[in-house]
């Protein structure tokens, strides 16, 4: 039973970091106004929040599995709390870092409303940071098993479609931000 | 006018069921990617554990991965020196039987 506790969690690990990468893509491809007439702005927005919450789904079993599975003595205080567990505490520890930021993204992109656009969008920019850390989460506690051809091949895919999501949204020029950074007539 | 209204309203219709769609081909690929994960984990971690004749009661992979984890102690098989078996002594005698002795 511990044994399958202990797959599941390695698997569910990968996969919320697939489903974190897509998750991101989409954020990023969305703030840069990227869309189709197939994929209009809004459904790219839908779909990154509706993959967001899809995440968050897999992060609670991947964390419950790894707290649940006696071996490592991984407590549920320890997958919140940074830095606190005895078993492997720098990678869990940074594990509970990216948990507590997904998790703080996902309330206040709920909560924007009522929070307002410019708080929002300033937590929202901890999402650059949240993705590397549980990235560089599932390279340090991956062990043996990221060393595996497979594993290793859906890392870099990962980290390649960021890479370009970020580049994409560093060179794109939409009319908004043209039409932000302008003068307004007016003022003249 | 109007026509091109309806057109919008189609387009939007469509967006909304491709999202939909996505979203559910999403959640059941991540389903079935983690079952597939776990098997192909195991499965590569049983043959390895098998290719290093690991001990069918130790976990495999986790040696690796487990530095930190609390150790079992070696589980040594009870060491109870034989006790040696009881010597007996032979009995002392029996105490004589006082004779009877007639009345002087």
């Amino acid at each position: 039973m511990s044994h399958a506790l202990w797959y599941a969690s390695r698997a569910t690990g990968l996969v919320t970091l697939v489903l974190l990468t897509s998750t991101m893509v989409l954020g990023l491809l969305g703030a840069g106004r990227l869309s189709s007439a197939g994929w209009p702005r809004f459904a790219v927005t839908s779909l990154h929040r509706n993959l967001s919450l899809l995440t968050v789904t897999f992060l609670v079993i991947h964390v419950a599995t790894a707290v649940i599975d006696p071996y490592a003595g991984i407590g549920w205080a320890a997958a919140v709390l940074p830095f606190s567990s005895s078993y492997q505490p720098l990678w869990v520890g940074l594990g509970a870092v990216a948990l507590d930021l997904l998790l703080a993204l996902t309330v206040t992109s709920l909560l924007r409303e009522r929070i307002g656009l410019r708080m929002w969008r300033g937590i929202h920019l901890t999402a650059y940071l949240c993705w590397p850390v549980a990235f560089v989460h599932g390279l340090g506690i991956g062990g043996a098993d990221t060393h595996r051809l497979w594993v290793l091949s859906i890392d870099l895919v990962c980290l390649l479609a960021v890479a370009v999501a970020i580049l994409q949204r560093a060179t794109s020029t939409h009319p908004d931000t043209v039409a932000r950074r302008q003068p307004h007539p007016s003022a003249r | 006018m109007e026509n091109h209204q309806r057109h919008r309203v189609a387009a939007r219709d469509r967006a909304h069921s491709r999202v939909a769609t996505a979203t559910a081909w999403c959640a059941a690929a991540g389903a079935f990617a983690s079952v597939a994960f776990g098997v192909v984990l195991g499965q590569a971690s049983a043959s390895a554990a098998a290719s290093k004749h690991a001990v069918a009661a130790q976990r495999p992979s986790r040696p690796a991965r487990a530095l930190k984890a609390p150790k079992r102690l070696p589980q040594t098989p009870h060491t109870t020196a034989p006790t040696p078996a009881p010597t007996y002594s032979a009995p002392p005698p029996p105490p004589p039987v006082p004779t009877p002795t007639s009345g002087s």
